[in-house]
């Protein structure tokens, strides 16, 4: 529970902090932490595929993914873009806003699956359904990061936290799934920030913003 | 009918051969300048001899076949159609490249990295698109896609302007966050057939009936979301206008001729196979696919820019799709993937030809184009063939599929939905053929050209044959769908039944 826990206040940390390399770091060590998850059920289940699973995880998400923010956010200003609400008013909408898609989640979702696991869950059946519904509650965060933030930046970490949450979503699955779909998810979203970041930089030289309210040359 | 499933290498080959040709391209072709352009289209044309190979084994007497690898690979009639939009358009698109990209583009410049870099990702997508067509799971269907996204991102911002970067990033990020909605479904699906065997593509309709309600109408909501943005489907089109508009006229081609397909094709794999036991799809996929098919239309009478209009008109046209297959019946299925066939040939021909008037004139703005010299007969000859087929009139190809849709939805009882794609069509028509009397048939007024623009209006004069060669030939088919359309008949029957056969029962 204690992982459980710290995944989730560290995706707030990671939607929140306003210098992008703290902000890369933070989603690191939320990374850190899905792997840990991933590497508990391993051993709580005895499958090898866990593990091969937390080795790509680790290389991608928490070695790769921040090492490419923190590289390019050295690149222009390392403080985020004024978002459209401010610090507090967006911890207070967080705190209302995550419960309920939790809530949501775990009642008209997750029930369903606990009848549905596979034998190797039976002991950890709840466990799974409650990896799914937390799993799912990150993927909202990150919905919301890319609904109010206006970095670009910021907008490259949403994206990796909607991925990093349904990553844990897929833990309950993930046995039934193929090891060439998680190297796919893995290899995507890293070309996939990696060509966005490279891209905000092409973007902050020829505009002089990384506002995505100010990059509107394309209109109608 | 029940498929009966060959085991075969084509399904790997199909994909392979793509992938190994751009290789060399990528590696050597910055070095040997026509080198390139040749084996790019030497790995067209081998891909499309595999291609007929596989043809003359699914179409052929006794039943429905489909060839699989191990049952991680599975290519059906479907499958079949989409590599044969996949491997012709990109033949034509690397031809039409090859003097468009070697002019100086007036609104950037090329150099030999660029275009090795242009024509080893082009022939990569297609080995990416052929993988995907013919990838059997859910989840790697979603990695197969993606990853079709990620190599088209450079070709999209080819230029390396202002707009075309934005047009990039906002291409790549905007569909990674649609698309992400299509892994979420998958996960939930897979959740709930964790206890049973593998989820295959191809038994995904079997398993409906023991998938709860609440999951799957939740999945399939997901799956338009995700494969949905991939189409252009409204409203998760934001990215389409400016991709199509600021990317190479050949990339606009590919774009709006087989990459916004390939979110129909997903669709129809995961989406339409549960809508035999769930009429509200059918409802919802109407209902998106109306108001696409109005909105696009309406957005693209406002344009003044070419191949914005152009990009309206696919948004509007995806809408055409999009109502046709989600009723998932016999009807609306053969007119959906009928005219998902005719849409790339008639918008594959409009955006060449949109490409040709830049080409020439240097402009892409319907005001500025009308003001030139009337002296490209075949490029106004075919965009009026290509407007008139896509404003669904007869004898073109663009009027039998429109009418099956037509019919198709008043088949299925929403004739509300049928009456509006029918304004849409003589919406579309009206649009495409006034931007076409504006450029084509309107006095040049010599006064008003002007001089500073390079090559510029004064100067226009008919495209290199290598160019218009594509053009007509699409126009020929065009005319060929639309008179005698019994030549493609068996592929999509065979690309329906497919589907049918695998669908929930």
């Amino acid at each position: 529970m204690g992982l459980f826990a710290g995944e989730v206040v560290l995706a707030v940390f990671v939607a929140e902090l306003r210098n992008l390399r703290w902000a890369a770091v933070a989603l690191g060590l939320q990374s850190l932490f899905l792997v840990a998850i991933i590497c508990t059920f391993g051993y709580l289940s005895g499958i090898t595929y866990f593990y091969w699973w937390a080795g790509v995880a680790f290389v991608v998400r928490v070695l790769l993914i921040p090492w490419l923010l923190w590289k390019y956010s050295r690149r222009v200003s390392v403080s985020e873009v004024k978002p459209w609400i401010g610090l507090i008013p967006s911890v207070v909408l967080m705190a209302i806003i995550l419960p309920l898609a939790y809530h949501y989640i775990s009642t008209y979702l997750c029930t369903y699956f606990l009848v549905f696991l596979p034998p190797a869950y039976v002991t950890i059946g709840e466990t799974a359904a409650l990896n799914l519904a937390l799993g799912l509650t990150i993927f909202v965060l990150g919905i919301y990061v890319l609904l109010v933030k206006r970095d670009i930046i910021k907008l490259v970490i949403g994206l990796v936290l909607m991925e990093n949450g349904l990553q844990w979503a897929l833990v309950s699955p993930a046995p039934t799934v193929h090891e060439a779909a998680e190297i796919g998810i893995a290899c995507n979203l890293v070309i996939a920030s990696w060509i966005l970041l490279y891209l905000s930089t092409k973007i902050y030289e020829l505009y002089g913003t990384r506002d995505s309210l100010f990059i509107s040359e394309l209109k109608w | 009918m029940k498929v009966t499933e060959i085991q075969s290498i084509f399904p790997l080959l199909i994909f392979l051969i793509p992938i190994a040709f751009s290789v060399p391209i990528l590696t050597l072709g910055r070095r040997y300048k026509a080198f390139r352009e040749w084996c790019a289209f030497a790995g067209l044309i081998v891909t499309f001899w595999v291609t007929v190979l596989i043809y003359r084994q699914i179409i052929s007497p006794g039943g429905l076949k489909a060839l699989t690898w191990h049952g991680w690979f599975y290519l059906d009639g479907l499958s079949l159609l989409m590599e044969f939009l996949v491997t012709i358009m990109g033949t034509l698109i690397v031809l039409y490249s090859v003097k468009y990209l070697a002019k100086e583009s007036p609104r950037g410049s090329t150099s030999e990295g660029k275009l090795s870099l242009y024509y080893g990702l082009l022939i990569l997508f297609v080995g990416l698109m052929n993988w995907a067509c013919v990838i059997n799971s859910l989840i790697m269907l979603y990695v197969s896609l993606e990853g079709t996204t990620l190599t088209t991102v450079y070709l999209v911002a080819y230029d390396w302007e202002k707009k075309s970067i934005e047009a990039g990033f906002k291409y790549l990020l905007l569909i990674s966050v649609g698309m992400i909605f299509s892994l979420f479904a998958g996960i939930l699906l897979y959740c709930v057939s964790s206890s049973g065997p593998a989820l295959f593509l191809s038994k995904l309709g079997g398993r409906v009936p023991e998938i709860p309600r609440t999951i799957a109408l939740v999945s399939c909501g997901l799956f338009i979301a995700g494969f949905g943005t991939k189409a252009g489907l409204m409203p998760f089109h934001a990215w389409l206008p400016d991709a199509h508009a600021e990317a190479p006229a050949p990339i606009s081609a590919l774009l709006s001729g087989v990459i916004i397909k390939m979110g129909a094709y997903a669709l129809v794999r995961t989406v339409v196979v549960f809508a035999p036991q769930y009429r509200e799809i059918v409802i919802l996929m109407a209902v998106i696919g109306s108001v696409t098919m109005i909105l696009g239309i309406i957005m693209a009478l406002t344009q003044d820019d070419l191949k914005r209009l152009l990009a309206y008109s696919s948004v509007s046209e995806m809408g055409f799709i999009a109502a046709g297959l989600g009723l998932g019946t016999y009807l609306g299925l053969f007119g959906g993937f009928f005219h998902l066939v005719n849409h790339t040939i008639m918008k594959g021909l409009l955006f060449f030809c949109a490409g040709a008037l830049l080409y020439a004139a240097g402009s892409r703005k319907i005001s500025e184009l009308r003001l030139i010299p009337k002296k490209m007969v075949v490029t106004g000859f075919c965009f009026f063939v290509a407007a008139l087929a896509i404003g669904g009139m007869p004898p073109f190809n663009g009027f039998l599929s429109s009418l099956t849709l037509f019919m198709a939805l008043g088949e299925s009882d929403l004739f509300w939905a049928s009456i509006l794609l029918v304004v849409a069509s003589f919406l579309t028509v009206a649009a495409l053929v006034w931007a076409g009397y504006r450029i084509f048939w309107t006095k040049p007024v010599p006064e008003l050209i002007p001089v500073t623009a390079n090559p510029g209006p004064r100067n226009a004069k008919e495209v290199p044959s290598l160019m218009w060669g594509g053009m007509l030939f699409l126009a020929i088919l065009c005319l060929l769908f639309g008179v005698y359309p019994q030549v493609i008949y068996p592929l999509l029957d065979s690309a329906v039944n497919g589907i049918l056969a695998i669908s929930a029962p």
